[in-house]
């Protein structure tokens, strides 16, 4: 057999590839068919319910729990986070944090047996302002996180005898003496949640001494390890299944320390165990997004070019105390000159993680509003603002991608129609309009991915891969390369995913499942392609060269009656079907994929400035990605993208007690999220030059949920000539923003 | 809806206001069935006279003993419980306690389910019946997730007890396969991690029973009882335009 080439078919060739296709389990999914882990029920199964700590921050003194298992149906009390009789108290962290389960016949007795359980805590005083800098630091709760500084290297470099920091902070003072426009501004954005609709947790049981856990993970081939880690076995005695996840954001990796617990009751029980958070919990505890807020002093030219930046930005990770990594400050745009730090704040909440392009979308939001900041100064167009200042951002060579993409923006929204000066617009009744951008950037290198790909000589194609559907679509883009490799229908090749005893596959974070999934089902067809050619070339005694598969067959390249059907061709096979599992490795040169995508992103948003209610007018987003391969669920990835941006930009954040640091709106009825009438107009466009074909599939999922908020900020500033500094821009921000700054 | 208690600012006519630009709900989507005492509303989402939807605590006040039960249109919950003893009840209506066998006719089909007064339908639905297509999102009915048609009308089964729709006849999204409804979220992909997408299917059958003809801006309107998280609001409001357009 020839040595593979391993290629992406021609476009006019493409049957699947960058088309429109429909999710394979669509159907599923719209009538219920579709098993989640927290719809498998399995024989014999407990319902367990867990205990949140009620105080942000206090310590468990002990725990009573002889009523509650006293309540018929109970079958067991498990303490997590809580003292065993004669123990030292707990001290925890973090509102909602769980301390004790009950494991019971059914939901409701679970929830019966926890309003029995009396819990003596001792209060410790609690801090949550993650907004206020000055209170954080009186009450010792601060943390450095990072900081550097780049000057020209034009202005020199100290001497030997020198104060370096003296001599830099010169050296700043002078760049923003030169400037012509100075801005000050601060920006903030609040802690969000992940919110998954399927909250976290599992359904598990212990076959004998293998532990078989339904998860709902983005994660299936590797959470295993953690299991075994905590449980005190190999991680060949887990196994982990997910065929469906209802969410993750980036907050489902790992089994949680109440996947553990579940799997101790199930052990101490001998029975299945049903855990998953409730609502409430899966707000406080399911994870969440770090806050950033700062304070920026920017100098620029005479054309609004931006020649230093300052900045020092603080926030809150909660009790870990790390705030938004500093490293993308500001973003995407880079000036020769700048400096900033960071600073964390230690408050009471349970710890962030990594959430749908992590640090991303917060730096774009308070940094971006900035640069709208300096056009509103200089009453400049915000679009020729940002596309000036394309001439020092942090990958140079993207600079001329980014103005294309800015003129296909300001394009699609009209924007030299409907711009006008800051706070300038016409104003109907009591309602402005405004425009603003925000633009972004991602890496979305492809993951690591095996594949098993079966052959058999009835014809069938299976195959087996250890990755998961986070909502992306993983398993239609899986059928899409098979079939459109073996020149099959899609509905020929059976793809199985979401359990961690099929090949590993990485983990889907970060942009990387479309891209891992695309290399491992390529190789494995391409390779399994190149056997099946040899067996009919030789039947048809033909060079394999001259072979290729399409509709169904294997034929001769412009020979189509000199050839076998796929049937005919897999008889050739044998008895035994032919296997291949393929290997690509993340990091691995590979002509199928590659990474780093621009985008931007424009609003036009209506502000009444009566009630503060900000509406989406329309949005707009235009993205690269490489190669794309399902046209129809890459258009939704960026849809929802836009989506989540106005979520975060207008409605949903956390809200914590300032006395008890309790999280005080953690149900849906009061986190708000946006809803179908909230959305506004979306329009999605893919810059897809020929150029981009050639660079192979990259990750989409993350870049267009980063830039929405930034430019909706910008929006409402544009409208209303006023800054809201803080995002989600609620309606009483809007008004607090412009009574203060009526006077 | 609107939302964060320490930030409901502004004066009572900018709260009207308001009311009129955010989630309006939407008229077809009944979240208290007209036939149930307004005793029971503490279950259900009020719907306010200036729009705003006030949600209650929902099944932690109902326990397992305690259901009164009329003989004709009216319902009620208790929810005191002192005594293991049955709580008296007035004329016309009789008190339900512990465990019972209710029937159900569910998509057609008459299920035998045994409930206590506190068992939601939901329950009865994902436990007994291993109908798990209506899931449980918020158990206080904010997210819509597990909306299912009771006698034709859309109502949350985390917020409907299970005896209180005894005899009657519930359709859940399993039914729906035959139905252009999930066809049309298919063919325009309203749909992503899917957790959501029973309930919408079920609104949106409801909402284009009602209005077969609807406009987008009542589609836009229409349909603020559910929520998904991925934000594929833009292709189910195609989806739904495409319906409609069907008709």
């Amino acid at each position: 057999m020839a040595e593979v080439t391993y290629s992406w078919p021609e476009n006019h060739k493409s049957r699947l590839i960058g088309k429109r296709v429909s999710r394979l389990d669509g159907m599923e999914k719209s009538t219920g068919a579709a098993k989640y882990t927290y719809d498998i029920n399995l024989p014999k199964q407990l319902v367990v319910r867990a205990l949140g700590c009620p105080h942000a921050h206090c310590r468990v003194i002990s725990v009573d729990a002889s009523a509650a298992e006293e309540v018929p149906g109970v079958v067991l009390v498990h303490l997590i986070k809580a003292p065993k009789p004669g123990d030292d108290p707990v001290e925890i962290r973090a509102d909602g944090t769980l301390l004790v389960a009950v494991a019971a016949e059914t939901e409701a007795i679970a929830a019966e047996g926890l309003s029995k359980l009396k819990v003596k805590y001792e209060l410790l005083e609690s801090f949550v302002a993650d907004h206020d800098l000055q209170a954080a630091e009186a009450k010792k709760r601060t943390k450095k996180a990072g900081g550097g500084i780049e000057l020209d290297e034009a202005l020199g470099e100290p001497d030997d005898d020198d104060d370096e920091e003296e001599w830099e902070e010169q050296k700043v003072q002078e760049l923003f003496a030169q400037s012509t426009y100075v801005v000050e501004g601060n920006y903030g954005i609040d802690t969000i949640t992940h919110c998954c609709l399927e909250p976290h947790g599992s359904t598990l049981h212990w076959d004998g001494d293998r532990l078989k856990v339904n998860l709902s993970t983005q994660n299936v081939s590797r959470t295993d390890d953690g299991y075994a880690d905590a449980l005190k076995i190999s991680a060949d005695e887990v196994d982990v299944h997910c065929e469906y996840i209802g969410g993750g954001f980036g907050s489902k990796f790992k089994p949680d320390y109440w996947g553990i617990a579940a799997a101790e009751i199930a052990k101490k029980t001998g029975r299945p165990i049903k855990f998953l958070l409730t609502r409430n919990q899966e707000l406080k505890i399911g994870g969440n997004r770090p806050s950033g807020f700062i304070d920026v002093k920017l100098g620029a030219d005479e054309n609004g070019v931006v020649q230093v930046w300052d900045s020092h930005h603080w926030g809150t990770s909660g009790f870990n105390g790390s705030t938004v990594s500093v490293g993308n400050f500001p973003y995407v745009f880079r000036p020769k000159n700048w400096r900033r730090r960071a600073t964390g704040i230690i408050t009471d909440n349970e710890p962030s993680v990594a959430w749908r392009a992590p640090n991303h979308p917060q730096a774009c939001a308070i940094t971006q509003t900035a640069y709208d900041d300096l056009a509103a100064k200089m009453q400049a167009d915000s679009l020729d603002i940002f596309l000036r200042n394309l001439e020092n951002i942090d990958s140079p060579e993207k600079s001329l991608v980014y103005a294309e993409q800015l003129r296909i923006g300001a394009d699609l929204i009209d924007w030299r129609k409907h711009w006008h000066l800051h706070g300038k617009g016409k104003r109907r009744g009591s309602v402005v309009e405004g425009l603003g951008i925000g633009i972004h950037k991602w890496g979305g290198t492809a993951n690591s991915s095996n594949c098993l790909l079966k052959i058999h000589p009835d014809g069938g194609v299976e195959s087996y891969c250890g990755t998961q559907d986070l909502g992306t679509g993983t398993r239609t883009i899986c059928a899409m390369v098979l079939a459109e490799t073996l020149g099959l229908p899609i509905e020929a090749v059976k793809v199985n995913i979401g359990s961690s005893t099929y090949p590993f596959s990485g983990a889907s974070g970060g942009s990387t499942t479309v891209g891992a999934v695309s290399e491992s089902h390529r190789r494995a067809a391409q390779e399994v392609l190149a056997q099946l050619f040899d067996l009919v070339a030789k039947k048809l005694e033909v060079p394999a060269e001259k072979l290729e598969a399409s509709s169904g067959s294997i034929s001769v390249v412009g020979y189509s009656d000199k050839s076998l059907s796929w049937k005919q061709a897999c008889s050739l096979i044998g008895i035994q079907p032919l296997e291949v599992t393929s290997i690509y490795k993340r990091g691995d040169d590979s002509p199928l994929s590659s990474s780093n995508v621009a985008g931007c992103q424009m609003a036009r948003v209506a502000v009444d400035t009566d009630t503060g209610v900000v509406k989406i007018i329309k949005m707009v987003a235009v993205q690269d990605m490489g190669l794309v391969m399902n046209r129809k669920t890459a258009e939704s990835q960026i849809y929802g993208a836009l989506i989540m941006s106005i979520a975060a930009a207008l409605f949903e954040q956390r809200i914590n007690d300032p006395k008890t640091g309790a999280f005080i709106n953690s149900e849906l009825d009061n986190y708000r999220l946006p809803r179908l009438g909230d959305t506004g107009e979306l329009v999605v466009h893919f810059h897809e030059p020929e150029s981009e074909r050639a660079r192979g599939v990259i990750g989409l999922g993350e870049p267009p949920a980063i830039s929405g908020g930034a430019a909706i900020a910008n929006a409402v500033c544009n409208a209303t000539g006023v800054r809201v500094p803080t995002l989600p821009l609620t309606p009483k921000r809007v008004l607090d923003a412009l009574r203060t700054a009526k006077g | 809806m609107n939302c964060h208690a320490q930030e409901r600012g502004g004066s009572h006519s900018d709260a009207r206001k308001l009311s009129t630009c955010l989630n309006l709900i939407p008229d077809s989507y009944t979240f208290i069935p007209a036939d149930w005492g307004s005793c029971c509303a503490h279950l259900f989402h009020r719907l306010e006279p200036d729009g705003f939807i006030m949600s209650q605590q929902s099944s932690q006040g109902v326990s397992r003993r305690g259901f009164l039960k009329g003989s004709g249109a009216a319902v009620a919950v208790s929810t005191v419980v002192s005594s293991t003893e049955a709580e008296a009840a007035a004329p016309g209506l009789q008190v339900v306690n512990g465990e019972t066998s209710i029937t159900i006719k569910v998509n057609g089909k008459s299920l035998t389910a045994k409930v206590e007064p506190r068992t939601t339908l939901l329950d009865v639905l994902r436990y007994q019946f291993d109908l798990t297509g209506a899931k449980p999102v918020s158990l206080d009915g904010s997210s819509g997730a597990s909306t299912v048609l009771v006698g034709g009308k859309a109502v949350m089964a985390s917020t409907t007890l299970a005896l209180a729709v005894a005899g009657k006849e519930v359709t859940t999204c399993e039914s729906l396969g035959g139905d252009a409804v999930p066809s049309a979220f298919v063919e325009h992909d309203a749909q992503q991690c899917g957790f959501c997408t029973p309930g919408f299917v079920v609104a949106v059958r409801a909402f284009l029973n009602k209005y077969p003809n609807a406009t987008e801006e009542q589609i836009r309107a229409g349909l603020n009882g559910n929520i998904c998280r991925c934000g594929t609001y833009a292709n189910i409001l195609q989806a739904v335009i495409s319906l409609v357009k069907g008709n």
